[in-house]
């Protein structure tokens, strides 16, 4: 039987005696720079935070960050990646349709996640917490706003390889950056949320 | 003279230059930096390394048989007469 396009596309292996695909290796190690620079954008909140004197922070004057709202949007963030694993893993087992359906689940949940936190944000500046009104809030647009951007940059991806997995053109590479990519935004939020939320 | 007088002078008071936020910080900020300072020296260290680790773990499969299909013997069943041979 003459296999479909989606089967001969999709189980596309890493080439012998290479250790990776040229865009899961790009893409790997844009990812070690990005988190290089949330490590730069923590240590520096940290410190500063670890300079103001005791029953200072979060300033008295300023909002406090809702923690349990975000407890609710870091479970769905971290759902959609579980997901998107599961889509993963059901690719070579159910093919590319039962993958392409996790995978729009995965996305739901991650736009879900990128509106809540803009809700969110749309509170907080009513309330007084805005990029000048304090440390907190100058650390607290610049951390989570790149996350943020970082999020809806990556959902503007997968949709793209959703529809292409959809109509049978996705190769297993990109599919792999993509999804190395959603991992380190998913991953990267509860070290943020353990940082700058407590 | 005068001024070799205040370069002497100055040479022979040092102080430390409190030159960065950190330097004239409390001991609990001098905590944070050093701990910051080693989260920031340790983690592409320990990336670069988990990234090496991984392509060890992976080169075994990936590489195995790579360079003996490549230089094994042309077995004489698969030689076809009349065909352009390998």
């Amino acid at each position: 039987m003459e296999p479909r396009v989606t089967d001969r596309v999709l189980s596309i292996s890493t080439p012998r005696g290479r250790f990776a695909e040229n865009a899961v290796f790009g893409m790997a190690l844009a990812v070690f720079v990005e988190v290089m620079l949330f490590a730069g954008f923590i240590s520096a909140f940290v410190i500063v935070r670890g300079a103001t004197p005791p029953g200072l922070w979060p300033p008295p004057n300023q909002p406090r960050l809702p923690l349990a709202t975000t407890a609710f949007n870091t479970s769905l963030l971290l759902a959609s990646g579980v997901i998107l694993y599961l889509a993963h893993r059901a690719l070579p087992r159910r093919g590319a349709e039962a993958a392409a359906r996790l995978m729009g689940i995965s996305i739901l949940l991650g736009g879900a996640f990128v509106l809540f936190q803009g809700v969110e944000w749309v509170r907080l500046i009513a309330q007084g917490l805005t990029l000048t009104s304090s440390q907190l809030g100058a650390f607290f647009y610049l951390i989570v706003g790149a996350h943020g951007l970082h999020a809806a940059a990556a959902l503007v991806a997968l949709v793209y390889f959703w529809s292409a997995m959809r109509n049978k053109r996705l190769s297993r590479p990109a599919f792999g950056a993509v999804q190395l990519f959603w991992y380190f935004v998913v991953l990267m939020w509860p070290v943020i949320y353990w940082q700058v939320y407590s | 003279m005068k001024r070799g007088l205040a370069a002497l002078l100055a040479l022979a008071w040092p102080v430390p230059a409190l030159a960065c936020a950190a330097c004239v910080a409390s001991a609990e900020r001098n905590r944070t930096f050093f701990i910051m300072t080693m989260v920031l020296s340790i983690l592409p260290l320990a990336m670069i390394a988990g990234g090496l680790w991984w392509i060890a773990r992976h080169a075994r499969g990936r590489l195995v048989g790579e360079f003996e299909e490549r230089d094994s013997p042309v077995s004489p069943s698969a030689v076809v007469p009349g065909r352009r041979n390998p």
